[in-house]
């Protein structure tokens, strides 16, 4: 009986090792070859994969570049592994909703010297990006490969002394992260007295200098659809990642750890390169049957804007997003607190802030204790996206999942801080029920991403897309900064090796 | 487009609530020359609960609960969709709340139920955590608990546009009808039932929010040159037997030609509107001491043969009572019954929570969003064009363990092939 809730594309498979999982994730363009779709071949053709270890041509602590041999099909799933160097015996961690992909704060695909897709504000996109990972798959899969490791557990309570019969051992007030390790009394107390901890695997702990990777397709999303010609490409393809500059922003400490200064570890810094072979004359045979090739993508946009914690509060807000005269297919908005000790913290900056909850759990009921919200619509060609601004905050979640046709797997808790099952036990000493405000430390409240898909099929006119927005309740630890990103549809054109690309 | 779409019986006040006489959501989606994106439906709006008209469900105080595998969901007791022009009914879903029990936690892992579902329906799948976070909130007199939750249902689920203009459906009216407060509500106590026979559920600032399609103008007029059209769609038909003897017996006259499978969930029948209990549960069949009523053997029938399994699933109870655990092949149909098993991906059913009951407090204590048990059997799996059952009787046997007065209420789900058949005479839903 196909009545899901959820969309139907498999969540498993959103970095899609296994190639079968990428058919149906998206429609492939029409006009893009066989050869190149991310896709089985329904062929008994051999196919060849020679895998090349790059190092990067240029590398700082600020920037890399790696370039590819024009050979081969670039397999889309080529990885780029990168780290950071200890700096100190002391733990620290990645966060566990960027996981490695906290390093980079701009990535760019080139070939000669055009760009054919840059992404500004990387490490913010992908926390929302990494919002579409089930929880299995993170805790499974991501945490050892990125870093990523949003999961959830209930935290049962001992059996001895609860409501609900004897040996009754199934009764839960709230629920936690999980990473497959067991929370630890990190006090040292009783166990009734104890603050349970979840701590991160030792593997992954920074001061054992762990390496990570990230799938090529997931810093350039154009390549979940299509694979790089690079043997009929003429032009020197690179691509090029600049590393956060901000020093906090790099990566974590836990409670009662000082911050320390993060150097990328640039001996570890490697482009894994596969490169996919067919019979030469299939190949040939190909490349003089498709002297042209058009691709059609998507490039992000990003831009930002101050939000004041007290005179922006209240008050509705109008900012122009830009993308006039463009196609644009989906408008990502967050809200980030600016603090100079982000790294104090679970998430760091790399998140999204909900309005405040003003209670906790097992409070009476009374008019002083409700949410903070946050109303929003979009406004294009003179017409606005929703008839009615939307304040709903389980609504604007649909809104989100609408966009990416998949759902958040995220918990009510941390999309919106609204209820009060989210668990006061900490992650690396971090409350995990607090972070509705741009001081706190948690997790509450800390993924509310919202996204539009802009469904009318219209292009942008000239006075562009204005974001209307009013937050009621914002809280007053710290102002913020509000990111956004445009989905721009984007033309590609590889004609007789050399590129040239456009925005529609 | 997207559209917001509010009741059309909406009350003065705008609260929405059983007990207030207001048991019925109406919305209308007007007649237009354009489609509705089924899977785009979402109910959406404000839910609280009371423990009187005056007075909230406060945290340490009190033991009110709900359902914490259906959240909202344990409030829709029937969804009907009818066309707007003519009235007629495309589907209507009897037992709607008590369908959704066994539908969500086959298709949805508890991952599924602690995040998005949890967002959307507040569905959060451990008793207390749902009590405290969404019955006992402590924003319920302000702000409340906020959801947006879509409607499963063959006609909205089905994938396709549905055409709404005139010479096709000619717009929709959807009416959600309410669940008995005494049916969503149970305490988690043992013996204070009489405490909330006043509590109640309120609903506020509804609305169905949607995306309509608007096709080109050349579609559009081919579309309305057609001088009719069919839609097809999966739908659910509902229905309720019980029994109370050790040799359990379900026959019904299904009346439908493309049966897909057949699929119940069971609660003792005294359990159904009842404070005492979760009447939403789906339990293993219980004696009235809350020991298990062992199932040592299953077969199903179509016009007397055993169909579509020619032989008899004898259970793991039958040679050794004192196994607890719900023999597998009972599941596996079951789970195979409401969708292809070889296409759920994700799901809630497992051994924590398919156990047999053994207790008193029947399912109030289960961990992992409660029982999850039912029997069931699919028909078709391979062709997708269901079995016809419009002149012979389908029929469960079993042999159960119900040795005491203890009548068993089977609500029975059968999941059929539907088409709508629309032209100048009108329409018509070909069952």
């Amino acid at each position: 009986m196909d009545m899901s809730n959820a969309p139907k594309e498999d969540p498993d498979n959103f970095d899609g090792e296994v190639q079968e999982t990428m058919v149906e994730r998206q429609a492939v363009p029409p006009n893009v070859p066989n050869l190149l779709r991310v896709s089985p071949m329904d062929t008994t053709t051999s196919t060849d994969v020679e895998t090349s270890i790059l190092d990067p041509v240029v590398k700082s602590d600020t920037f890399c570049r790696f370039v590819f041999l024009n050979k081969g099909i670039l397999h889309s799933h080529s990885k780029i592994t990168l780290g950071l160097t200890a700096p100190d015996a002391n733990t620290r961690f990645f966060s566990p909703n960027v996981g490695i992909h906290q390093l980079v704060s701009r990535c760019a695909l080139k070939v000669g010297t055009k760009t054919l897709q840059e992404i500004d504000g990387y490490n913010f996109l992908s926390a929302y990006k990494s919002l579409f990972i089930s929880n299995e798959h993170q805790k499974e899969r991501e945490q050892v490969q990125s870093g990523r490791s949003v999961a959830h557990e209930f935290r049962y309570d001992n059996s001895d002394d609860i409501n609900g019969g004897v040996g009754n051992d199934t009764q839960s007030f709230f629920y936690g992260l999980s990473n497959g390790r067991e929370y630890r009394d990190h006090t040292g107390a009783s166990f009734t007295a104890m603050t349970p901890d979840l701590e991160v695997h030792q593997w992954a702990d920074i001061k054992n200098t762990p390496v990570f990777q990230i799938a090529l397709s997931e810093l350039f999303p154009m390549l979940k659809q299509t694979q790089l010609p690079l043997y009929m490409m003429q032009e020197q393809v690179s691509v090029e990642l600049h590393f956060d500059p901000v020093n906090v922003n790099r990566a974590q400490a836990p409670s009662g750890t000082a911050t320390a200064t993060y150097a990328i570890n640039q001996d570890e810094l490697k482009l894994i390169a596969d490169y996919i072979y067919y019979p030469q004359e299939m190949m040939t045979a190909y490349a003089n049957a498709n002297q042209t090739i058009t691709l059609n993508h998507f490039d992000y946009r990003h831009s930002k804007v101050s939000v004041s914690s007290t005179t922006d509060d209240g008050q509705t807000r109008i900012r122009n997003l830009g993308g006039a005269g463009r196609i644009v297919t989906k408008v990502i908005t967050g809200l980030q607190p600016d603090l100079a000790t982000s790294d104090l913290q679970v998430t760091n900056k790399f998140c999204s802030i909900s309005p405040e909850a003003k209670y906790s759990f097992g409070e009476a009921p009374a008019a002083t204790k409700f949410n903070g919200s946050l109303t929003v619509n979009l406004k294009y060609n003179d017409r606005f996206l929703y008839p009615v601004d939307v304040t709903n905050p389980a609504r604007q979640f649909h809104n989100t999942a609408q966009a990416e046709g998949m759902v958040p797997f995220v918990t009510r808790e941390e999309f919106c801080a609204e209820g009060t099952a989210l668990t006061g036990d900490e992650f690396m000493g971090y409350a995990q029920n607090s972070g509705d405000d741009a001081d706190e430390v948690g997790v509450n409240g800390r993924f509310n991403w919202l996204s539009y898909r802009l469904n009318r099929n219209e292009r942008v006119n000239t006075r562009g897309i204005e974001y209307f927005y009013k937050y009621d309740g914002l809280g007053n630890g710290g102002n913020f900064t509000q990111r956004s990103w445009l989905e721009l549809a984007k033309l590609t054109t590889i004609s007789n090796g050399f590129a040239t690309t456009t925005l529609l | 487009m997207n559209v917001e779409i509010v009741p059309s019986n909406v009350t003065a006040n705008g609260s929405i609530s059983f007990k207030d006489g207001n048991p019925v959501i109406q919305f209308i989606i007007g007649e237009q020359d354009r489609m509705l994106l089924g899977q785009s439906v979402r109910f959406t709006g404000k839910f609280r609960t009371l423990l009187t008209s005056a007075s909230s469900s406060t945290s340490g105080t009190s033991n009110l609960a709900m359902s914490e595998k259906l959240g909202v969901y344990s409030t829709i007791d029937t969804l009907t969709i009818k066309s707007q022009r003519t009235g007629q009914t495309l589907e209507s879903i009897r037992h709607y709340n008590r369908f959704l029990s066994s539908y969500l936690p086959a298709i949805n892992s508890l991952d599924d139920n602690m995040t998005h579902l949890y967002e959307s329906a507040l569905i959060l799948p451990s008793y207390e955590a749902q009590t405290q976070s969404v019955v006992n909130i402590p924003s319920s007199s302000s702000t409340q608990n906020h959801f947006c939750m879509n409607l499963p249902c063959g006609l909205l689920s089905g994938g396709n546009p549905i055409p709404l203009m005139a010479e096709a459906v000619g717009g929709l009216l959807i009416e959600l009808h309410l669940s008995p407060d005494s049916q969503v509500f149970h305490t988690m106590a043992d013996g204070d039932s009489g405490s909330y026979s006043e509590s109640l559920y309120e609903f506020s600032d509804v609305s169905l929010v949607a995306e309509l399609a608007e096709p080109e103008p050349d579609m559009l007029r081919q579309m309305k040159s057609q001088p009719s059209g069919t839609y097809e769609y999966n739908s659910l038909s509902s229905y309720y037997q019980t029994i109370n003897s050790a040799n359990g017996i379900i026959n019904f006259q299904l009346g439908l030609s493309r049966v897909l499978g057949v699929f119940a969930n069971i609660i003792p029948a005294s359990h159904i509107n009842n404070l005492l209990y979760d009447g939403l549960a789906t339990l293993y069949p219980t004696n009235n001491d809350g020991t298990s009523a062992d199932i040592k053997e299953l077969f199903f029938t179509r016009n007397g043969s055993k169909f579509p399994i020619d032989f008899n699933i004898n259970t793991l109870q039958q040679t050794d009572a004192k196994n607890k655990v719900v023999d597998s092949q009972i599941i596996y149909n079951y789970m195979n019954a409401i969708s292809k098993f070889a296409d759920i991906t994700r799901t809630t059913i497992g051994p924590v929570n398919s156990r047999l009951s053994d207790s008193v407090r029947f399912d109030k204590d289960f961990a992992d969003g409660g029982c999850a048990f039912g029997v069931g059997v699919a028909f078709d799996n391979i062709s997708d064009q269901g079995v016809d059952f419009r002149n012979v009787n389908f029929g469960i046997n079993m042999s159960l363990d119900l040795t005491t007065d203890s009548p068993q209420a089977f609500f029975v789900f059968v999941h059929s092939k539907n088409t709508l058949v629309f032209g100048p005479q009108g329409m018509q839903v070909v069952q």
